[in-house]
């Protein structure tokens, strides 16, 4: 029965994180903690991270990409993706394994990519380092990869420079290089927080369409309720690098817990004109942590 | 550092100057640096207390001795006393500097910031008659301007001055006009905050820091440029013991008393080391790469 | 009556031998009293629309009238119209001089316009945003983001205007702190007379914060909602 357990929970966890501790050195000599104590699983599925500035959520996605900044310290029972225990992990083995397994999209496409090369030649950079192909093979799956995230004449495309495209289609390249080789996690840490309203729906709506026709495990990072509640299956809530609520991320604008709900209800809009908001009793939440 | 990271930390960080310092003693070459600045500073200061003898007091019986017990350095070629020479001679040394820091540093700044804060034609002028002095080998410049008001110490800090002041200049118009577009700015002009007081209030607070840095990475180019007038026989004039003047003397008889060209030589080597170490500690620690 | 009126304002600057429209024949009116909101993407020329009215942008050509009195372009607010039109800035960061204390920041507009009781100005402005007297000796770096906004306010607030101009001030604030300054201008324009311009990209607080609002794109006003 054990061993059936044990199984099924290896089979499960895309993600396994165990009391994971992240701290820095301060300047007055002491140090600070940024996540205390998270704890979390996840299969194949799409998990949204939620929180303020200072929750430790991006700090969490770095560290799973292995991009956590030299003077973390990173503690954990157990740390591991897709079977293989980070920790164990050295600086060489990284780049491999952020390319095979483990996407990262951020904020800014603009500084992920390269200024002076064509944007062609990035996305088969990516591919360049995992496989052993010829030039043709990796410019057709360039071409294929562009193509899949509806960018339309992608050869054209290819030819152009970073700062030739708008910041809508530079997400969309980041994403096609991101999944050209075909992780098993991609992290989007606030894929759409630069982009204009308008575009955000679009691009989320491409990210988890390509993550769930292949089948990927996606952490989507964002302080927006809203669009966690509604792309993804289950939610975290983080606030001052403890995890303080968890569950369905359609149950988000249910929650009872003090935080979450004050989060959900502080948002301003049409209905709440005239009104003042509500605000987070921060004593309170401290006191329940 | 995250932005989170700065969040949750900001309600007790240290002043940035007391950060500066507390880098800087991190810095192993910047504190080395500072310590032997320190030193020469102090010698400078009580060379009448340190010096075993009379800098300029002659013995022509006694010359060009060899080191010993009764004068470490040596004698001169007049019988003088090296080692007092070597202490008094970090007068001239550092008085240089600081009057060439003391004359290009506002003009720099005045300049510049003026320039930067003001814009349109007032920048064009400005920047050009900085580009064009800043066109010619500071030094070349310097021995014209000494050649033509005479040598000595004043003339040649004025000869410094003339022609380094572009430097701080150029920065200062960079930083000045960053600041001209930023939001400090803009809310000091709505509160009716204007002239004088937003330039010397507002503006010049930001600009100095940079300003400071790179006169500290200068510090070691002056000496040598002090050393090197003095070399020539255009900075400050005999009897009075400059180091760059002792080298020249020392030439003359290099081959026999090795000592006389020698030893005012590691002297300027050292100080120009010391200012070399803190300016490399201060560019390590303003280093943007640094976590 | 109208506070602000505006008709037909061109704003363009040089770009080597172009000329770029950043406003463009942009027409609006703002009532006493109410809180106008202007919503539109970066590049929009929202800012720069503001930045007009608060007498930071000189150069323009069109009709403005300003508490009843024209403006002419390229003239420097002076006297009291400088005192009556105020402004809270974008980033927190950025709008407070790091080098001065917050006392510093909070007394120089009251010396500069020779207000009397400098020392009770500033605790009253402090008591205002809801800080105490001890805040006034620490400097910004020691503030948090929504702490820095507040100050902003109370700075903005300091010479009694009669038109705040908002340009994005809750943008770089996260939302639980977003609420909290929210709630702040609220409770200031219910406990005096004072007209609000919120300028922001985003259409919730627009909606949450404004009686009337228009949308620009591209330097011209597209629709009024």
């Amino acid at each position: 029965m054990a061993c059936a357990i044990f199984w099924i929970r290896a089979v499960t966890d895309l993600v396994a994180v165990e009391n994971l501790r992240i701290s820095f050195p301060t300047p007055g000599g002491g140090r600070f903690t940024a996540v205390d104590g998270l704890s979390f699983a996840m299969g194949p599925e799409k998990l949204g991270i939620v929180g303020e500035s200072g929750s430790g959520k991006t700090l969490t996605a770095l560290t799973l990409a292995g991009l956590a900044p030299k003077a973390a310290q990173i503690t954990a029972d157990r740390l591991e993706v897709a079977g293989q225990d980070l920790q164990k992990l050295s600086a060489r083995d990284w780049p491999k394994f952020r390319g095979d397994t483990v996407g990262l999209v951020m904020q800014d496409p603009r500084s992920a990519l390269n200024p002076s090369l064509p944007i062609g030649r990035q996305v088969e950079e990516a591919l360049r380092f995992h496989h052993r192909l010829s030039a043709k093979e990796r410019r057709d799956r360039a071409l294929a990869a562009l193509e899949s995230v509806g960018l339309p004449n992608p050869k054209a495309l290819s030819a152009l420079y970073p700062h030739q495209l708008s910041g809508g289609m530079g997400q969309r390249v980041m994403i096609a290089a991101m999944l050209i080789n075909e992780p098993k996690l991609l992290i989007a840490d606030e894929p759409t927080s630069a982009l204009d309203e308008a575009l955000r729906e679009q691009v989320l709506e491409l990210l988890v369409g390509l993550v769930e026709s292949r089948k990927m495990g996606l952490i989507l990072i964002s302080h927006d309720l809203v669009q966690v509640a509604r792309h993804c299956d289950r939610a975290l809530v983080m606030y001052r690098g403890k995890l303080v609520d968890q569950g369905p991320a359609a149950a988000l604008p249910t929650s009872t817990n003090l935080y979450t709900s004050t989060l959900w209800a502080c948002r301003p809009s049409a209905t709440t004109h005239g009104h003042l908001l509500p605000v987070l009793d921060r004593a309170a939440i401290e006191a329940s942590l | 550092m995250t932005l989170a990271h700065m969040e949750a930390a900001a309600t007790e960080t240290p002043a940035p100057s007391l950060r500066l310092l507390r880098s800087i003693w991190a810095s192993k070459t910047a504190t080395i640096g500072l310590i032997l600045i320190a030193l020469l500073l102090l010698t400078a200061l009580f060379a009448p207390l340190i010096a075993p003898y009379d800098p300029i007091a002659q013995d022509i019986n006694n010359r060009l001795l060899p080191p010993s017990a009764t004068h470490w350095f040596g004698t001169d070629g007049f019988g003088r006393d090296m080692l007092s020479r070597i202490i008094f001679g970090t007068r001239p040394s550092l008085g240089l500097l600081a009057l060439v820091i003391a004359t290009s540093l506002p003009i720099g700044l005045i300049v510049g910031v003026t320039a930067g804060f003001f814009g349109g034609w007032v920048e064009r002028v400005l920047m050009r008659i900085t580009d064009i002095v800043m066109a010619f080998p500071q030094l070349v410049l310097a021995l014209a301007f000494v050649a033509m008001l005479g040598p000595g110490l004043i003339n040649s800090a004025l000869a410094l001055t003339l022609t380094g002041w572009p430097a701080y200049a150029r920065q200062s118009r960079t930083e000045a006009a960053a600041i001209r577009q930023s939001d400090f700015l803009a809310a000091a002009q709505m509160a009716g905050i204007r002239g004088p007081r937003l330039l010397f209030g507002h503006v010049l607070p930001l600009v100095l820091p940079g300003a400071i840095i790179r006169v500290a990475l200068d510090l070691a180019g002056i000496i040598l440029a002090a050393a090197a007038l003095g070399f020539i026989g255009l900075g400050v004039q005999p009897p009075t013991p400059e180091w760059g003047t002792m080298v020249a003397d020392g030439t003359k008889v290099i081959f026999d008393q090795w000592w006389i060209a020698a030893v005012p030589g590691i002297a300027i080597l050292l100080a120009s080391l010391a200012f070399n170490l803190l300016a490399d500690g201060l560019r390590d620690i303003l280093d943007p790469r640094r976590d | 009556m109208n506070i602000v009126d505006v008709a037909g304002l061109n704003v363009s600057f040089r770009r080597g031998r172009e000329d770029i429209r950043v406003v463009d024949d942009v027409s609006l009116t703002v009532a006493e009293g109410e809180t106008f909101g202007l919503i539109g993407a970066s590049g929009s020329g929202k800012s720069t629309v503001l930045r007009v009215l608060a007498g930071l942008n000189l150069e323009w050509s069109g009709a403005i009238g300003l508490f009843g009195e024209a403006l002419t372009p390229r003239r420097r607010f002076e006297g009291e119209l400088r005192r009556r039109v105020q402004m809270v800035f974008q980033h927190p960061y950025g709008s407070l001089h790091p080098s001065h204390s917050i006392r510093g920041i909070l007394s120089e507009p009251l010396i500069v316009h020779r207000r009397p009781d400098v020392a009770r100005r500033v605790t009253e402005a402090l008591a205002q945003v809801g800080f105490g007297p001890e805040i006034a000796d620490r400097k910004p770096h020691q503030l948090s983001g929504g702490q820095r906004q507040r100050i902003a306010i109370a700075r903005a607030l300091l010479l009694d205007p009669d038109l705040l101009l908002l340009d994005e001030p809750t943008s770089a604030l996260d939302t639980s702190v977003q609420a909290e300054i929210l709630n702040l201008l609220t409770t200031i324009k219910q406990a005096r007379p004072i007209t609000y311009i919120l300028v922001s990209h985003d259409r919730d607080v627009i909606a949450h914060m404004c009686d009337r609002q228009v949308e620009m794109r591209a330097g011209r006003i597209v629709a009024a909602a």
